[in-house]
């Protein structure tokens, strides 16, 4: 059965007004989890636009939050008597900019490549940024960076930085959405399944691809600007990490490579292992949580939703 | 025999719930180590060695609700906020001032202390926050403690040189050591900025002969500091003193110098010699004997800061005579005691008193390396001016 667009685009904006409540009924500790979900849901999806839609798995888009947040701080700090929701706005677009012009940069080399070594060239450019924003004295790397606190007065930070990443997330996922029921969407799918093919059949594959890295370039930094303000002090260690550069491919392994909603999916049972039921085991978390991985890859290599596409075609 | 033994057992001891994270997994996992095991080393020692702790006619037990944050300010934060929500009013900080800041935010907004050895950025003590408290000065006052003594020397010297590392540690150590001079009215001549790694200092050494400073304070690694001691052996440039944050501490250090190595001046955080008084352990060579029946591996400064902040929890709490949070963070802000680590005391804004937890000043004297700074724990005079490379000889 064909799903109706519009239906789709409800959906989303409905479970997001319905995910808004949570602060007022979520104890704290939940609202935190929930921050993280969103955030990490957020990356997944941007990440997807490339790794999942044009098959393109990036293994360093760490780099983009890294760029965005710290542009984002240090452009914000130029403006110290700017409103906060001014400061804000100002935050997503010079990291977004930054974004965009730094991924337009780097996509005409980095995308000839393909598979593992578009991955590794990828791991590289996350780690060229970290350097480079630790090492040149302007970006302040090394020192830190401080983020104004923006959440209004008389409002809980925690539930204020919910609020924002609930948007960021719902952006990031209506964004997607309409990419993957587009034209441009479909030739994604295409360079995905056969670039060489899909290019002789007529899809321009060069522009396709720069525009989906763009695309998920600026969003991831859009989120990463997010992450920044919600911790209020950054380093170079804070946003360009390696363990999120895995995570991003582990969302949509988990969920469901390729689809949209399986990032988010992904995320959401990721975070609420890692952070509610492992938190607490001191010793052995990381072993438990790549240990649950491997046995969910096993039992569903399609992810969460190619395990239910599977049962359904099976009853 | 069963009258003390009825009494202990009438008198069972409440549990003191101290919560908090650390990096045992990840980029800080290495210092977050010999945080964790300076906090289980007090633990232990305060409960099984001493029993527990008497704080207002009540025995207490310290137990310790510590989990891994793996390096992950994100991870950190969720776990502090779990703890607030299941009542915890005491914490223990993390390692890393990218973490540290972010719980120190949560902590401070639910009004519970948070005392910490790990993170030292300007940014932790500079929001206001009135709950945080920090076994280190603010970064850029870490130096305070050498120009305090600069400032005492007879001639008083007039200008320094600073040379640095293009790293996070020597940058930030760079900031502190020129904010420290400049307020103490040392001219600056020069800052050199030389790469991670570094192979040959003859140029930045080049200039430092042409203008020729009173002091040149070089915050760079172990085997830089030697590098530059020898260049300036060779090419026979002169100052007043030397000061070299990271390397003369080090036996291997002052071996490969020789007579070299006389007067130069260094930062010593902590070692088991430090003379002051513990209420607990009675004194640093004690705890470090103690912890060496504990764990393997060799201690670090870190371990005994960090069991610090739990002694001085403690003898915050006996002040108070309360655990309440409130009451603690009062006490706290009036600290002014000895532990094994330093006497405790910390500015209205939570960082540690940059001349009592700014660190000590050593100086090679004889071969051996003798404290020079604070009054309170030095072992000999500072030797200033020193000799020419060639008189020592």
């Amino acid at each position: 059965m064909k799903k109706h667009p519009l239906l789709v685009a409800l959906c989303i904006v409905a479970a997001a007004i319905v995910l808004a409540f949570g602060p007022m009924v979520l104890p704290p500790f939940y609202v935190r989890v929930g921050q993280i979900m969103l955030y990490s849901a957020g990356l997944g999806v941007a990440w997807a636009i490339l790794g999942g839609f044009a098959g393109y798995a990036s293994f360093g888009h760490a780099a983009f939050i890294g760029v965005g947040a710290f542009t984002a701080g240090l452009v914000e700090s130029q403006f110290p008597t700017l409103a906060a929701p001014l400061l804000l706005l100002l935050g997503f677009a010079a990291g977004a900019a930054s974004c965009a012009v730094v991924s337009l940069l780097i996509a005409y080399p980095i995308l000839r490549l393909r598979g593992t070594f578009f991955a590794i060239a990828m791991l590289g450019v996350s780690h060229v940024c970290s350097e480079v924003t630790n090492n040149v004295d302007i970006f302040q790397g090394s020192l830190g960076l401080n983020f104004p606190q923006i959440a209004p007065a008389g409002m809980d930070p925690a539930s204020f930085f919910y609020e924002v990443y609930l948007a960021g997330a719902t952006i990031v996922l209506l964004i997607a959405w309409q990419i993957r029921r587009s034209r441009f969407g479909a030739g994604l799918l295409s360079i995905r399944e056969d670039e060489d093919t899909a290019r002789m059949l007529g899809v321009p594959t060069e522009r396709y691809k720069r525009t989906a890295f763009v695309i998920s370039a600026v969003l991831t930094g859009m989120m990463g600007v997010i992450y920044a303000h919600s911790l209020g002090y950054i380093t170079t260690e804070s946003v360009y990490r390696d363990d999120t550069n895995l995570n991003l491919i582990v969302y949509s392994l988990l969920g469901g490579m390729g689809t949209l909603f399986g990032p988010v999916i992904g995320a959401g049972l990721l975070v609420f292992v890692t952070q509610v039921i492992l938190a607490r085991l001191l010793d052995f978390h990381l072993f438990a949580t790549g240990l649950l991985l491997v046995l969910l890859i096993l039992v569903a290599p399609g992810g969460l939703s190619g395990l239910l596409k599977r049962r359904k075609t099976a009853a | 025999m069963a009258a003390p033994f009825v009494r202990t057992a009438k008198a069972q001891a409440k549990p003191l719930v101290i919560g908090g994270s650390v990096p045992l997994t990840g980029a800080a996992a290495e210092t977050g180590l010999n945080v964790n095991n300076g906090y289980i080393t007090a633990a232990t020692y305060l409960n099984d060695v001493l029993g527990g702790v008497e704080i207002a006619g009540e025995k207490y037990k310290i137990e310790l609700k510590l989990f891994d944050d793996a390096s992950d300010p994100a991870r950190a934060t969720t776990l502090i906020q779990r703890q607030i929500d299941d009542g915890t009013e005491l914490f223990l900080g993390s390692f890393g001032s990218n973490i540290v800041l972010p719980t120190a935010a949560i902590t401070e907004r639910a009004k519970k202390v948070m005392v910490q050895t790990g993170g030292g950025s300007d940014a932790i003590f500079t929001r206001g926050f009135k709950y945080s408290f920090g076994m280190f000065p603010r970064a850029t006052r870490q130096f305070a403690a050498a120009s305090a003594l600069f400032k005492t020397l007879k001639p008083t010297p007039a200008t320094y040189s600073v040379i640095y590392n293009n790293d996070a540690f020597s940058k930030t150590a760079a900031e502190g050591v020129k904010m420290s001079c400049d307020a103490q009215g040392f001219q600056r001549l020069d800052q050199f900025e030389l790469p991670a790694k570094v192979t040959d200092v003859s140029s930045v050494l080049a200039s430092v002969r042409a203008k020729t400073p009173d002091l040149l304070v070089c915050v760079v690694h172990d085997q830089d500091s030697l590098l530059i001691a020898r260049q300036m052996v060779a090419t026979n440039t002169n100052v007043k003193l030397l000061f070299q944050g990271l390397g003369p501490q080090l036996a291997s250090y002052r071996e490969a110098l020789g007579k070299y190595s006389e007067s130069i001046l260094c930062s010593t955080y902590w070692d088991d010699s430090v003379p002051y008084k513990d209420p607990f352990f009675g004194s640093a060579k004690k705890f470090h004997e103690y912890y060496k029946t504990k764990f393997t591996r060799p201690i670090a400064y870190h371990v005994s800061g960090a069991a610090a902040c739990i002694e001085t929890y403690v003898i915050a709490m006996q002040m108070a005579k309360s655990t309440k949070s409130e009451a603690v963070r009062e006490a706290l802000a009036a600290a002014d005691f000895d532990t094994q680590y330093a006497h405790i005391k910390f500015t209205p804004e939570g960082d540690g008193d940059p001349l009592n937890l700014g660190g000590m000043i050593g100086q090679v004297q004889k071969g051996k390396l003798e404290t020079v700074f604070p009054e309170k724990a030095k072992s000999a005079d500072a030797v200033y001016p020193a000799l020419p490379w060639d008189k020592k000889a």
